[in-house]
């Protein structure tokens, strides 16, 4: 059974095209739905958070810390009511992995003993599994979305992973690169993966908004937009997704730049199927004007947790 | 792991209870309002989340009973449950022998011949395992099926009960129970969970999953159905205070 009939449909999408746009829930275009999130709620692992909507859309993201040779992450997402390989998860795994690549492998490289130059020497040396090799940290990130989602879950779990990543903490190595790794075994030792402060200055970054962050200091988030005649909306609810002319998962780094795009739906088929690139352009150019805003509101979150 | 180290000469377990120490359990109620009914237990280190469904019209066809409802029971362990990260899928054999376990349960707990034609989804998902999941999972059932508001008859409180063989000398006692086990207790002793409906004491499922001596189990029983009657109380007691809470916020009763 469609979601819409045909009278919703054409209701709904006249409502979205006319000036200005009118959503149904009587957003901006660019805002996103409330959300709420807990970090550090899990005893069980080194970083964890949860966030919810008020459609009752909810996940759980939790980290936990490997010690490997090779620093690398994975991330694995269940969602109820689905089955374990439904294209959905695995096709959520493959975008929030992506999304978060770059700045998690170059925190990694950093962390753990990986950092010394004896680290990079080794590696460069063919990787041979000699000993006194260095160690770092592989990362398990695991997603559990609570209940059947009510809109697609892309932009929650993106989220939620975002906001696990900078709760993160990993035991401090105190060992030296070349013998067996020793913890500090003080809790308090650990260090973030993502720094808390800025640079060397030792000002609390997230205390003073986020300034003086670089892209590097944050994980990139991916967001839904939908685009809708010329207009361009953020966080599309089901509804609207269904009379969208196309949606798009984008990732977007702290400073702007957007790092991948990835279509979900294109609209109706037919002879007016698919959009222009003059679209995809605006929603590429939205989203980066958008990015600022978005991860102060996710500094606020970590902020009020610390 | 040798006797004296789960249970020490002054008789204090490994996190400092004596033998007859529930863990702290808390109980909340419709922790997500967006479904029929939910409810999150907490106990000591294990944490669990339940979500009901229905009742509702079945999802497959093939699940209608003409005079009943059926109950179905979705049981997930979050990967980061436990000490080391572990993925377990669905078709996992100690999740399915649980599940059916928990089906045949609630099966019996529920009026299900009230609700014809109907399916009533439990939906449970382990977010921290510290030993109890069984025990943990009855209970954030009855409690969300409470709070969704699906007619029972009674309340089914479940609890563990481990026993601690003794050393076997001249006239010392055979062993003593442990009530409400943790994960390391659970991995040595013989385990057994116990739950029962209602207020008389009645046992609706009893769980003995490692050997122990044949004269224990009168013992273990005996602890097991005491303690699930209490557990029961702190039960009641917080579905009381939820109802108040919301009769309250409703502009009605005292």
């Amino acid at each position: 059974m469609p979601l819409l009939s045909p009278p919703e449909y054409s209701y709904l999408r006249t409502s979205l095209l006319s000036e200005p746009p009118i959503r149904p829930d009587l957003r901006s275009l660019t805002a996103f739905r409330p959300l709420a999130a807990e970090l550090t709620l899990l005893p069980t692992t080194h970083g964890s958070s949860r966030l919810f909507l008020p459609d009752g859309s909810e996940c759980i993201v939790g980290i936990k810390p490997e010690l490997s040779a090779h620093p690398s992450f994975e991330v694995s997402i269940e969602i109820a009511g689905l089955r374990d390989d439904d294209p959905m998860a695995v096709l959520l795994a493959g975008m929030v992995a992506d999304t978060i690549r770059a700045q998690v492998h170059e925190r990694l490289r950093t962390s753990g003993n990986w950092s010394s130059g004896a680290a990079e020497g080794m590696e460069t040396a063919g990787g041979a599994q000699t000993r006194g090799r260095p160690w770092g940290w592989k990362l398990y990130i695991d997603v559990v979305v609570v209940s059947p989602p009510a809109s697609h879950p892309g932009g929650l779990v993106s989220l939620a992973v975002h906001l696990a990543l900078r709760d993160l903490r990993l035991p401090k190595l105190v060992s030296a690169p070349e013998e067996d790794p020793v913890f500090d075994d003080d809790y308090e030792a650990c260090e973030w993966l993502f720094p808390r402060e800025a640079g060397a200055g030792g000002i609390p970054a997230v205390r003073e908004g986020g300034k003086g962050m670089n892209k590097a200091d944050t994980p990139a988030v991916t967001v839904l937009v939908a685009a809708v005649g010329d207009n361009v909306l953020f966080d599309p609810t089901r509804e609207e997704m269904v009379v969208a002319d196309c949606v798009a998962a984008v990732s977007v780094t702290r400073d702007g730049s957007v790092g991948g795009l990835r279509m979900l739906e294109t609209g109706s088929g037919g002879e007016n199927g698919g959009v222009g690139r003059k679209v995809v352009n605006r929603i590429v150019k939205e989203v980066g004007v958008a990015a600022g805003g978005l991860f102060e509101s996710l500094d606020q979150i970590v902020r009020t947790s610390i | 792991m040798p006797r004296e180290e789960l249970l020490s000469p002054e008789g204090l377990r490994l996190d400092g209870r004596r033998w007859n120490n529930l863990r702290t359990l808390k109980l909340s109620l419709r922790t997500h309002p967006t479904s029929s009914g939910s409810a999150l237990l907490t106990s000591g280190h294990t944490s669990i989340l339940c979500l009901i469904h229905g009742p509702s019209e079945p999802s497959l066809r093939s699940k209608q009973q003409h005079d009943r409802c059926t109950i179905t029971v979705d049981l997930t362990y979050a990967p980061f449950s436990g000490t080391d990260r572990k993925r377990r899928n669905r078709t996992d054999k100690r999740i399915s022998e649980l599940r059916s376990v928990i089906q045949r349960t609630f099966s019996r707990a529920v009026m299900t011949h009230l609700h014809p034609r109907s399916e009533i989804t439990i939906t449970l998902l382990v977010l921290s395992q510290d030993g109890g999941v069984l025990a943990g999972c009855i209970n954030a059932a009855t409690l969300a099926l409470i709070d969704a508001g699906v007619p029972m008859w009674g309340y089914v409180a479940a609890v563990t009960v481990g026993w601690v063989p003794g050393q076997g000398g001249e006239g010392e006692e055979e062993g003593t129970p442990v009530l409400d086990v943790n994960n390391a207790e659970e991995g040595e002793l013989g385990v057994l969970t116990l739950a029962t409906m209602g207020d008389k004491g009645r046992v609706i499922l009893g769980m003995l999953e490692s050997r122990v001596r044949l004269e224990a189990v009168e013992g273990l029983m005996a602890v097991a159905v005491d303690s699930a009657g209490k557990v029961k109380d702190m039960m009641d007691e917080e579905v009381r205070r939820h109802g108040e809470a919301i009769a309250r916020a409703a502009g009605v009763g005292s």
